[in-house]
């Protein structure tokens, strides 16, 4: 995955010491805890990108098949596709990024 | 339901669309106005308080409550029970550091025994809330399983609670921040409510992203090729400020038209069946604060909570200048 792949807007990332994209770690909660106005540079940075940056995961994210990471989707036109696919983007086997636990309280739907 | 695919999510939002529908909301919405007010009313006379626990959380956690047929005296249960699933990666709410899948597989366990127990007695003696409309639906022969229904209960109470709290406390911080918006909205509530409503959730996005898992190779609009069984993230805070949608996305604008948002996910099967419950619940809130405390503001920096799934606030505080409850009835 090439992640510091061209922008096709203009990287105005004037604040001090700007994210780069390798530096957005989604899954660390450390970076949800950084200022609004970081975590808004970070996403513009990424929408920029040509492609959906991949973040391996290596815990945490359940047994489920495609476990090593996930994709990150951060253009509004790509949300709009994959809601309108649903038989392509399944929601089976959880919607948090680790797959669900398997609980006597949920029923498996595989 | 939410982690189902059609045809089974199909069947079972079609059972709960059929005892949730507008005539069900409305029945019990038309407390809203009521609940709201004695909410207001509690912290009107004290000039300042914690915004999230005592006026954002209690509109919906007592609404949901009411409609579902929980008793009042377990809406702290429930409270509590929520917290701790939806914010299990926060320490605050972790049982022990790093067992926040523990955590949230017991608090959903301990709400899914509450439900059951109200399912198990509506069915014996129903009344006129949605548990009862939902064990006793049979229409076409369709009915949710016992399971089912736990599961569905655990998603609404979760789902119907949290994130409309979290809309209410970020549309507080963002109105104080920006007072243009709020003396607008305030100079002509009805007019500039609507879109003052889908501007605070665009803003606040309070579910932060949700994943999909691929069921074949798909190769995208935008040219980028996807393999079965990977995983994708649609991050819909930042979709809700993706520039190519949304003019001067970071610019709160209550009168922003057309919005877009995606905050109550996009069109799709999956998209928020409670959005109108939700927009009723946010309007009818800051109708009552305007109301009574009109300069009410945050008066500090949020609490928030350490996720990445909920863009929640834990605690908010605020002031106002404080009346008496005696001579602003309605």
């Amino acid at each position: 995955m090439e992640r510091t792949g061209e922008l096709t807007g203009g990287a105005a990332m004037a604040a001090e010491q700007p994210l780069g994209p390798d530096d957005i770690d989604f899954s660390d909660p450390g970076f949800w805890a950084r200022p609004l106005r970081d975590r808004e540079a970070a996403f513009a940075l990424l929408r920029r990108q040509r492609s959906a940056p991949f973040y391996a995961v290596t815990e945490n994210l359940g047994a489920g098949p495609g476990g090593g990471g996930y994709y990150l989707l951060t253009r509004h036109a790509d949300v709009l596709e994959v809601s309108r696919r649903p038989k392509v983007f399944s929601s089976a086997s959880g919607i948090r990024i680790a797959d669900k636990p398997e609980s006597s309280s949920r029923s498996s739907t595989r | 339901m939410i982690e189902m695919d059609d045809p089974r999510h199909a069947r079972h939002r079609r059972i709960v669309s059929r005892a949730f529908t507008p005539r069900m909301i409305q029945r019990f919405t038309d407390d809203v106005e009521l609940t709201a007010a004695g909410i207001v009313d509690a912290v009107a006379d004290r000039g300042s308080c914690d915004f999230v626990a005592e006026i954002a959380a209690r509109l919906p956690l007592k609404i949901i409550c009411d409609l579902m047929g929980i008793d009042d005296k377990d809406q702290g249960f429930v409270f509590e029970r929520t917290n701790r699933i939806l914010g299990a990666e926060d320490p605050e709410y972790a049982a022990e550091p790093g067992a926040s899948g523990a955590t949230m597989l017991h608090a959903a366990n301990e709400l899914a025994a509450l439900v059951q127990e109200l399912a198990r007695s509506r069915a014996a003696r129903p009344t006129d809330d949605l548990t009862s409309a939902l064990v006793n639906a049979n229409i076409d022969g369709e009915k949710l399983t016992w399971q089912e229904l736990a599961s569905f209960f655990v998603l609404l109470v979760i789902a119907g609670n949290e994130t409309t709290r979290n809309a209410i406390s970020h549309g507080l911080k963002l109105l104080t921040e920006h007072p243009d918006q709020k003396a607008l909205w305030q100079s002509d509530f009805e007019r500039y409510a609507p879109g003052a409503v889908e501007e605070i959730v665009r803003v606040a996005s309070p579910v932060i992203y949700m994943r999909r898992s691929l069921t074949q190779d798909y190769e995208t609009a935008a040219g980028q090729r996807f393999k079965e069984h990977d995983k994708v993230v649609m991050v819909y805070w930042s979709a809700n400020r993706d520039e190519t949608v949304f003019d001067d996305p970071h610019r709160f604008d209550i009168t922003r038209d057309p919005n877009p948002h995606v905050g109550f996910g996009a069109a799709g099967p999956h998209f928020c069946l409670g959005a109108h419950l939700a927009r009723r619940e946010i309007t009818v809130m800051f109708r009552e604060l305007f109301r009574k405390l009109p300069d009410i503001r945050a008066a500090g920096e949020p609490d928030r909570l350490q996720s990445n799934f909920i863009n929640g606030i834990k605690r908010l505080p605020c002031e106002f200048t404080p009346t008496s409850t005696r001579t602003t009835g309605s």
